[in-house]
């Protein structure tokens, strides 16, 4: 909210300077955002004496004038109708910074102009202007314009105030603030008022208490609806409010004054001379003052006439009863109304408003009257009202004065120290507690503007706020020793982590939702819109779910880091992919899962002075997967082809599900050239993703048990194969396996070939296989035999041959 | 003729050639020619027997010795050739050290923003915290009434919230995870809670998802000045000793008394600059003592126990580490910039 430095000093009295109280507001808890000279948004803007007038030489409806600066005299081009010889006017020099924009020297149709004439409209104080703004005949000349409106003159302060603080969205409130913290008095004196529970006016109803617990009105007759006074209207417009007329602006000023929001009715528009505060009806409509027709619910609170609404009450005034330029009197009402219930109206139909932001902030209820009767004062003196002390106060719920019981002694344990105690009093009594001390209790009243203070531990952080919570030193806790339950999970994350990182992989980090098209450009959308986690409320138009699976976001990443020639990498990030829970019945409930997904990319090696370029292949993401299996199971795995269509992302051959006895870890494989046509990628990508949680439960699972070291030498022999193409690799291995003794320690392929002489579709495979005893040396004969078992079965059951 | 003289005038001749001795092959030669079958010792061995037994046994010592000599020093020659060949073979073989190394693999990066948190996490394990962690996908219930945030409050326009449906929503901040472990465990409690959250916001310093780490600590007697303690320490074991830290009164609906805290800005050593807008102080994390709303949530007496919470924003700490001017950075997933960290 923004604050003038001079308007705070209406009601308290600032020796230091802008910058100082800001300091001290800010660490008080009310964080001025930032501190500006009001001066500069004025700046080479002068007072000016118009000596001569002369038409323009090219143009009917400009006139070229003559004005004198003081110490000067300037050319200066005019289109403003009222322009006249000896007028006191305002000029904005070239530099100065208009709503319209920068004024720099010109040619205007062949004639120099120096600066332009300003209206009150490009000054910002009016919304319409028909001329140039007009200065009284003694008006000092050649002045800056700040030194001609003193209220120019001063310093906005920007606070962020945070939201219990209600009371502090007004000059008031800051300025008691102040008070407390330099321990001042604060001036506020409230204005003399008779309270009417009955008046001929007007009558009161108010249907639903809870929601309106007060609603006061005051008559202001005979009003002349004009533009405010200078004051107001710059008031305002540093405050960042447009001035509109006086009755409005008045409303306004006070609600920046005393942070009670004001609405002026036209009184001669209410019908029958009744207010009823109730709730509005379903589908009931109001057309409100910006002139949208607004459609209601019995959530809202409506101020109405017999028949019909006439202000959506704390949010919008109604169009039909609004203050015009015919308007002779005026209806002011002020009131409270539930916050919540505001705050739900003005979020529904999109209207915050200034009032709306400070009701449902909690205004102060006991000040409603007062502040209605300042306004009234204001319109008698600016807009030559007639009024009275009268007030038609409905109050059916007066305010109950809250009392916290506050224990000093439990104060200063809780805080650390008992410094702050010995304030404590002075404090509170500084800002408006009442305090009645008992035995080793005081009993606090709470004054009513401060809604936000509810509990004990309010009055603890009111008594350390006032001392900056300087007083309170940092003392590390003494605590009883224990072992840490280590979040064991996110352990291993990092083990993995390591791995991927000490092995070549670079991490990243992605949005965990994506455009929902992105899913149906991998082609999963049809497969599991069902289970799709959808924003209700995205950022953009665009539908968003929360991301499936990592692909889409990784081919993403892919494709940007293509586009910056980034051609070769290996890519991971460990994340969550989110689903719909559809098997719980009861109640929507979602699956959260981290995973690990791979994005390999270009090159394993590029050609260097030891190595060729070499190409990433399937077996390149296959083995590092195997070393991070190795790594963190000190085991292997399976690939078994993907049933079809189940994960249509992927190539259909290329790809595999990454099996570990029985459990499904994830898979790896190259993006479908369907795919990536659609992503535009210009290289194979090749992707991986392991299920993280399972990897988890595997490893906490995982047994390891030692068995003795042989003594013996283990002895090898190679088996040469030519089988057919469809005979893959895990065929000839379990092969190998069913038929061998215990003395088969290892297989490694060495070897493959393909050639002419071996025959069309047919491949020749050469296996290593190491044979070893744990208690003698092994005969040549004994392998041999097992060897050619093992041959044998080979021949039987994969119909293979030997070469020649 | 053997005699004395001849004994003598073979060493001079021995110690000469052994001296001229520059390969293995004039070793050999050498070695022949003096101690071979045929050599100039076996030839002067033949001629003993001619002598008189008094001159045999004295003139036999003597080749004797002769000959140990001899064989000593063309070891010792061996033992020198060899040393210079060796020499010789290691200096003529050379490589250009130079070269760009080989290297059978390359070494990834961590991302920034892992780097930052694991920093931050590593210092509160090492004050004893325990970790947790809580699901994303929240509800209304845990992100907000029970952080006394009931609907309707303005405290939920500071956080502006993705929804799933009318109970769920993607959460906007770490706090949840304070009440679902205070719910399942008992004080004393030292617990810090990493994890994403999400707000509607997104703009060079604001990111639609980013990093929180929630910290609390419950127990009997923790105090405000606690708080302070533990930040302080926190902040200064990240940004060194002498770092200023101040807290400065704030709300959040779940902590009261509630603070702000500031750093000494560490772009500018709190001289005043553009990152810390001429302030000299960087807002880096929120605290405050523990709501008793909360407590009573969870089912703690609050006259019993009183704590401290605490949450801080990942990117911003990041942000400010390594100078980074553009939070969308961190998701882009460019390598050009990962592989600087």
């Amino acid at each position: 909210m923004r604050v003038l430095f001079n308007w705070l000093k209406d009601y308290i009295e600032i020796e230091e300077n802008a910058t100082e109280i800001a300091e001290k507001l800010t660490m008080s808890g009310f964080e001025v955002e930032y501190i500006h000279d009001f001066k500069s948004d004025f700046k080479n803007i002068k007072t000016a004496k118009v000596l001569s007038v002369s038409p323009h030489p090219n143009a009917d409806k400009l006139k070229v004038c003559n004005v004198s600066i003081g110490t000067s005299t300037l050319q200066v081009v005019c289109g403003a109708p009222n322009v006249d010889k000896d007028q006191n006017v305002v000029i904005a020099l070239p530099g100065a910074e208009l709503k319209g924009g920068k004024i720099e020297k010109s040619i205007i149709r062949g004639v120099e102009s120096n600066g332009m004439l300003c209206s009150e409209k490009e000054l910002g104080l009016a919304t319409h202007s028909d001329g140039i703004l007009i200065l009284p005949d003694d008006a000092k000349i050649g002045i800056d314009l700040w030194q001609f409106y003193r209220e120019i003159d001063d310093f906005v302060l920007d606070i962020g105030i945070t939201p219990n603080r209600g009371d502090c969205l007004s000059h008031l409130g800051i300025a008691r603030e102040i008070a407390a913290i330099t321990g001042r008095q604060v001036n506020y004196t409230k204005p003399q008022l008779e309270l009417l529970t009955k008046a001929d006016f007007a009558e009161i109803i108010i249907d639903s208490p809870k929601l309106c617990p007060r609603y006061t009105g005051k008559l202001i007759k005979n009003v002349t609806i004009k533009p405010s006074p200078d004051f107001i209207k710059l008031r305002l417009l540093a405050c960042g409010m447009r001035p509109i007329n006086n009755i409005v602006d008045i409303t306004n000023y006070i609600m920046l004054d005393l942070g009670q929001p004001l609405h002026a009715f036209d009184y001669d528009l209410i019908k029958d001379k009744t207010i009823i505060v109730r709730t509005a009806r379903d589908n009931e409509k109001l057309v409100t003052l910006d002139g949208k027709e607004r459609c209601l619910t019995n959530e809202d609170i409506v101020i109405a006439d017999k028949e019909n609404p006439i202000a959506l009450a704390g949010v919008m005034g109604g169009l039909d009863t609004e203050v015009t330029e015919k308007t002779k009197n005026i209806f002011l009402e002020s009131a409270f109304f539930n916050p919540p219930t505001i705050r739900k109206t003005a979020k529904r139909l999109s209207l915050q408003s200034e009032a709306s932001y400070r009701f449902e902030r909690c205004v102060d209820i006991e000040n409603v009257p007062f502040a209605a009767c300042k306004a009234a004062n204001l319109m008698k003196e600016f807009a030559g009202g007639e009024t009275t002390t009268a007030v038609l106060d409905c109050y059916p719920i007066p305010y109950q004065k809250r009392h916290i019981i506050f224990r000093p002694e439990r104060c200063s344990v809780y805080l650390g120290t008992t410094e702050p105690i010995n304030y404590a009093e002075k404090r509170l009594k500084l800002l408006s507690f009442e305090i009645n001390k008992k035995q080793g209790e005081w009993d606090i009243t709470v004054p009513s503007f401060r809604s936000d203070v509810s509990i004990e531990e309010d009055i603890y952080e009111e008594i350390a706020r006032l001392g900056f919570y300087k007083e309170i030193k940092p003392i590390m806790p003494v605590v009883a020793m224990k072992a840490r339950l280590d979040n064991n999970q996110r352990l291993f994350y990092n083990t993995v982590r390591n791995f991927l990182v000490d092995n070549g992989a670079t991490e990243v980090i992605t949005y965990s939702f994506v455009p929902e098209k992105e899913v149906e450009k991998i082609f999963m959308l049809d497969k599991i819109k069902g289970s799709l986690v959808y924003i209700k409320n995205p950022l953009t138009e665009e539908p968003a779910v929360m991301r499936p699976n990592l692909v889409a976001s990784h081919l993403n990443v892919a494709v940007l880091n293509h586009s910056r020639l980034n051609n070769n990498f290996k890519l991971f990030e460990i994340g969550k992919k989110y689903l719909l829970n559809n098997e719980s019945t009861k109640k929507t409930s979602f699956i959260e899962k981290n995973v690990l997904s791979l994005v390999f990319s270009g090159l394993v090696n590029e050609k260097t002075w030891y190595s060729k370029e070499e190409p990433f292949t399937f077996f390149d993401i296959k083995g590092f997967i195997e070393l991070l299996l190795n790594r963190i199971l000190k085991s292997s795995f399976k690939l078994k082809q993907i049933v079809p269509d189940k994960l249509p992302f992927l190539h259909p051959k290329e790809s595999g599900e990454i099996l570990h006895g029985q459990k499904n870890l994830g898979f790896i494989g190259l993006v479908h050239p369907d795919v990536s046509s659609t992503y535009e990628l210009k290289k194979d990508i090749y992707l991986a993703e392991i299920d993280l949680e399972l990897l988890y439960q595997l490893f906490l699972h995982k047994t390891v048990s030692y068995y003795g070291i042989s003594k013996f030498p283990w002895v090898d022999r190679d088996i040469t194969i030519i089988a057919e193409e469809n005979i893959c690799n895990q065929d000839v291995l379990n092969v190998i396996f069913e038929s061998s003794e215990d003395i088969l320690k290892d297989v490694k392929l060495i070897d493959i070939y393909r050639g002419e002489n071996i025959g069309k579709n047919k491949k020749s495979m050469t296996y290593k296989l190491f044979y070893q005893s744990s208690e003698r040396t092994l005969s040549d004969e004994e392998v041999n035999l097992v060897n050619e078992k093992i041959a044998r079965s080979l021949v039987n059951k994969l119909n293979i041959e030997f070469p020649k | 003729m053997l005699d004395q003289r001849k004994v003598e005038e073979i060493k001079e001749t021995a110690k000469e050639k052994i001296g001229l001795i520059r390969s293995e092959v004039d070793y050999t030669n050498v070695k022949a020619l003096f101690l071979g079958k045929k050599g100039i010792i076996a030839d002067a061995m033949k001629l003993l027997p001619q002598l008189s037994p008094e001159e045999r046994k004295a003139l036999g010592a003597n080749i004797n010795s002769l000959k140990n000599f001899i064989e000593t020093e063309l070891e010792k020659k061996l033992a020198e050739i060899k040393e210079e060949e060796k020499r010789k073979t290691l200096f003529e073989k050379s490589i250009d050290i130079t070269l760009p190394p080989k290297l059978w693999h390359t070494i990834g990066t961590f991302h920034p923003l892992t780097q930052v948190q694991e920093e931050i996490i590593n210092i509160f394990v090492g004050m004893g915290f325990d970790i947790a962690e809580g699901p994303e996908i929240e509800s209304d219930y845990y992100n907000f009434e029970a952080l006394n945030i009931p609907p309707e409050h303005p405290a939920r326009e500071m956080q502006d919230t993705f929804y799933i449906d009318e109970k769920n929503l993607l959460r906007t901040h770490t706090s949840p995870v304070q009440i679902r472990y205070m719910e399942k465990n008992t004080p004393p409690l030292r617990v810090i809670c990493p994890g994403k959250v999400y707000r509607r916001d997104s703009d060079v310093t604001h990111s639609p998802m980013f990093h929180q780490i929630e910290g609390f600590m419950v127990d009997e007697g923790v105090s405000f000045a606690n708080l302070k303690g533990v930040l302080t320490e926190f902040l200064q074991s990240l940004y060194g000793r002498n770092l200023a830290v101040r807290f400065r009164p704030s709300y959040f609906p779940f902590t009261e008394p509630s603070a702000e805290v500031d750093i000494a800005c560490v772009v500018c050593s709190g001289q005043g600059c553009r990152v810390c807008k001429g302030t000299g102080w960087l807002e880096v994390l929120g605290c405050g003592m523990i709501h008793p709303y909360l407590f009573k949530v969870v089912g703690y007496d609050k006259e019993k126990f009183s704590g401290f919470a605490f949450g801080l924003g990942v990117e911003r700490l990041t942000m400010l580490k390594y100078a980074i001017d553009d939070i969308r950075l961190f998701y882009e997933g460019n390598i050009s910039f990962m592989e600087q960290f």
